[in-house]
């Protein structure tokens, strides 16, 4: 199965580099485009922010995991 | 030899990264599965059948639906990643079952435009309303304009 964790972005910087948050850790990475900002629910992939993630859906699925 | 191996990888690896969080394929492992896509020297068919079960489940039953013995048949993989794999995930079939909408989108194969070549080897591709980037280390030389098929945040192959 594919499958991908939505972290929630808490910094940016000017260049772009950013904190996302997981549940049990934080990681850097790296925004490339506009339309990403803090607060947002985001995919990660090689450390580059590749999507956003509605944020109800984001909090359920969270939930929904939570006790694996 | 090894283009249907490569062909597989390529729409697949980016859900190696599942199997190593789950703890289904060692670091090592996926590192090394990453690395043939470099080298092209890749596994065994029986040891990446290993690592990608419910892949290779939908495969078997999808070449048996088109009568073709050999699930490696490149017109079974073919058809797999343009078409059956979308449905196995509208179908919500499997794991698909508790993912929310935006991730199933991101599981998805789409035919997408290039709309900006970005820092990182990365693109900046748009299909339907959605417009996001992705990684474009295997299509290198795709100019804007042009189409790509992605799967997570890959651009996988040019659309010939």
């Amino acid at each position: 199965m594919c499958l991908a964790i939505p972290g929630k972005i808490i910094e940016v910087d000017e260049e772009g580099n950013c904190v996302v948050d997981y549940v049990a850790e934080r990681r850097g990475a790296k925004i490339l485009m506009d339309g990403f900002g803090v607060g947002d629910y985001v995919i990660v992939s090689n450390k580059i922010v590749v999507m956003r993630v509605p944020e109800d859906q984001a909090v359920a699925y969270l939930n929904a995991i939570k006790d694996y | 030899m090894g283009f249907a191996e490569e062909y597989f990888l390529r729409y697949a690896f980016p859900c190696a990264g599942v199997l190593l969080d789950s703890g289904k394929i060692s670091q090592k492992e996926y590192n090394e599965l990453g690395d043939s896509l470099k080298t092209e020297k890749f596994p065994s068919r029986e040891v990446i059948e290993g690592y990608f079960v419910a892949a290779f489940r939908r495969i078997r039953n999808l070449a048996l639906e088109m009568g073709i013995r050999d699930p490696w048949d490149m017109r079974v993989l073919r058809k797999y990643w343009e078409v059956s794999h979308n449905d196995n995930v509208d179908e919500r079939e499997g794991g698909y079952a508790k993912m929310p909408e935006a991730f199933c989108d991101f599981c998805k194969v789409h035919e997408a435009e290039v709309l900006e070549i970005l820092d990182n080897g990365f693109l900046l591709v748009g299909y339907g309303d959605v417009k996001r980037p992705v990684n474009g280390e295997y299509v290198v030389g795709v100019g804007v304009g042009e189409k790509v098929r992605i799967h997570h945040a890959y651009a996988v192959e040019k659309v010939e």
